[in-house]
């Protein structure tokens, strides 16, 4: 267990780089568009949405890697294949880890503390889908072969992308600020969120016990 | 141990004839020390398991024996006794196959003999 | 170092229709060097993954001193099989020195300070994608892992593939070297029989779905004999023993025996009686045996 622990914390180390750099960037591209749209126009707000964007893009192609290279890396290694798959877990909750640190980093620079728990809850439903989506599309590999596992992940990369540019961040942060805001929703979508991941990893891991490498 | 290794006989008894032929020639001296298993594996890029039982024939021949915690040595008489035992595999390995290569070409009894006499004089 | 015994018992594997291992049964004792040797595709590396776990036997079992090896870590970190890296798959993309790194994670008695002595002495370019490596540099990665790992059995699928002939001898003599030190259990599977021949203190032939021969190097060449000469003559010598890969000229033939204890070729007949090298014992094994 000890080796999957630091290998998956090595790639959690990366993810966290790679969502920093992005998190940079479009924090500086966009910062003025922001600030001009008016009433939930926070600083904390902005730079937490992208890395919460970030950690979700990165991670769900981390995910994707996991079940085609870092599981059976692990197994060809003399890892069992239970505490390989439990390591892939461990990278979910050590990027949620970082992301509350981080958003916690952020809340205290601009001093806007109300909303670090709903960040916090909604951070940790996006980043498990991330990791759903990411290992979903794993399984299909798996089931249904090469060829549907890439043309769903080319489909989900599509949305997610037409989602963040094309509807625009004022919409997007719309919807956001909806969930958040409606605290019914939010919980029941924290408990869907749950299910799903609980259905996905249980599937998946059905998937890697008969693994060969 | 200059010779080279070949690929048509065991090579644990190629390492244990070396050591013999070295015997013989001086190049190595009774009461010396002879490589252990280990440098002659290195050596020889073999397996010392391979090594060590060309030794060990050596050690239950007699030609060789172990000091505790230092190595192989040559046992004084080593020579003499390795002369009697080759002479005694000489008529198996040499004559034999000399007088059946003869039959098979039709070389006589006298011719064999007088053949034998000759090379002796020189 | 403890005395481990690996024994795969009744291992049986099929893909789909395809029957790869009927009813196979080894025992490798600890502390030895072992050749397996073998036909293209006729499933040494099927065999090793399943002795290492990295692939389910359709049935049987493999056991270290009686523990079933099977998703069980205990177990399974006594074990190394560093097995080719195979260009195109996720894991040939990885940088060689992440790879390593991997390594260093996961077997817990990894070597950092041989790896990397290893990594000089090969001259390899740690910051390469392993997809743009040759054939040789990626067998380089598999032996510098096989080694450092330290394993008490280590599993070495191939290992001198694309390796020009001074880095194989290169291979063979940190082997060597290594088992000195260690005495681990090396089992290395090879197509280069003769060149290995010499390190190897056992060989392991597996045909037909089964080990057919696991014996000594220098027994197994002691009792294997090239017996050739007029047909008539030679099966007159070789009478009532085992006798395989028969090749005819005209009026003479060349068998190969292999004689069992107590047997010995009638030499008083007009044959060539020649010691044979291990690559044509394999040779003549691998094809169809036949009585005389």
């Amino acid at each position: 267990m000890r080796g999957s622990v630091k290998w998956y914390f090595r790639c959690a180390v990366k993810t966290f780089l790679m969502v920093a750099g992005w998190s940079a960037l479009m924090w500086l591209f966009t910062a003025e568009r922001w600030v001009s749209v008016g009433e939930e126009s926070r600083k904390s707000w902005e730079i937490i949405y992208y890395m919460l964007l970030g950690y979700i893009i990165f991670s769900f192609s981390h995910a994707l890697t996991f079940y085609k290279r870092d599981i059976p890396l692990a197994v060809s290694m003399g890892v069992s294949r239970k505490n390989a798959f439990l390591g892939t877990c461990v990278f979910t909750v050590m990027n949620f880890i970082v992301f509350i640190i981080l958003a916690a980093v952020v809340n205290l620079v601009t001093g806007e503390w109300q909303h670090m728990g709903i960040w916090i809850g909604f951070g940790a439903v996006c980043v498990i889908w991330a990791n759903i989506v990411g290992t979903g599309l794993g399984t299909v590999h798996q089931v249904f072969g090469k060829a549907v596992a890439i043309i769903a992940g080319v489909v989900v990369y599509i949305l997610l992308m037409a989602g963040i540019f094309f509807a625009g961040f004022s919409a997007s942060r719309k919807i956001v600020a909806g969930i958040i805001w409606n605290a019914e929703v939010f919980v029941c979508a924290t408990v869907v969120t749950l299910l799903v991941w609980g259905g996905v990893l249980t599937l998946h891991y059905k998937t890697v016990k008969k693994m060969t490498i | 141990m200059n010779e080279l290794l070949n690929q048509e006989k065991s090579i644990y008894l190629q390492i244990c004839e070396m050591i013999e032929t070295d015997i013989l020639r001086g190049i190595l001296l009774e009461e010396e020390r002879v490589p252990s298993t280990n440098e002659l594996a290195k050596q020889y890029t073999i397996n010392p398991a391979t090594a060590a039982k060309g030794i060990n024939i050596l050690v239950d021949m007699g030609i060789l024996y172990k000091k505790r915690g230092i190595g192989m040595f040559v046992a004084s008489g080593a020579k003499d006794a390795i002369k009697t035992a080759r002479k005694k595999t000489f008529k198996e390995k040499y004559a034999v196959p000399l007088v059946r290569e003869a039959r098979g070409l039709g070389i006589s009894r006298q011719e064999i003999v007088s053949m034998i006499e000759s090379i002796m004089e020189v | 170092m403890e005395k481990l015994v690996l024994e795969c018992r009744n291992i049986c594997k099929s893909y789909k229709d395809n029957e790869v291992l009927k009813n196979l049964n080894l025992v490798l004792e600890s502390g030895k060097i072992y050749g397996l040797i073998g036909r293209n595709g006729v499933g040494k590396t099927t065999l090793l993954s399943v002795m290492t776990a990295q692939n389910p036997a359709t049935s049987g079992e493999v056991t270290i001193n009686g523990e079933p090896v099977w998703e069980n870590e205990k177990e399974l970190k006594n074990i190394c099989f560093s097995r080719e890296i195979v260009g195109g798959t996720p894991i040939a993309q990885m940088k060689a020195g992440e790879y390593l790194k991997a390594a260093s994670y996961y077997y817990p008695y990894w070597d950092k300070e041989l790896a990397e002595r290893l990594v000089k002495e090969f001259d390899l370019n740690t910051k390469k994608s392993m997809m743009k490596y040759s054939k040789g540099m990626l067998s380089v990665v598999t032996i510098i892992v096989a080694l450092a790992s330290k394993a008490p059995f280590t599993i070495l699928d191939e290992p001198v593939a694309g390796l020009d002939m001074f880095a194989r001898q290169k291979f063979y003599r940190l082997l060597l070297d290594e088992y000195d030190k260690t005495g681990r259990t090396f089992v290395i599977s090879t197509h280069i029989i003769e060149e290995a021949s010499d390190v190897l203190e056992e060989v392991i032939v597996l045909h037909d779905k089964k080990i057919i021969l696991k014996e000594n190097t220098q027994d197994l060449v002691e009792r294997c004999f090239h017996v050739s000469g007029l047909e008539t003559e030679v099966e007159h010598a070789v009478k009532g023993l085992h006798v395989y890969g028969r090749e005819k000229t005209g009026r003479g033939i060349g068998v190969t025996v292999m004689l069992s204890d107590g047997e010995k070729i009638d030499d008083s007949c007009d044959v060539s009686i020649q010691p044979v090298n291990l690559s044509k014992i394999f040779l003549a094994l691998c094809e169809k045996e036949e009585g005389l």
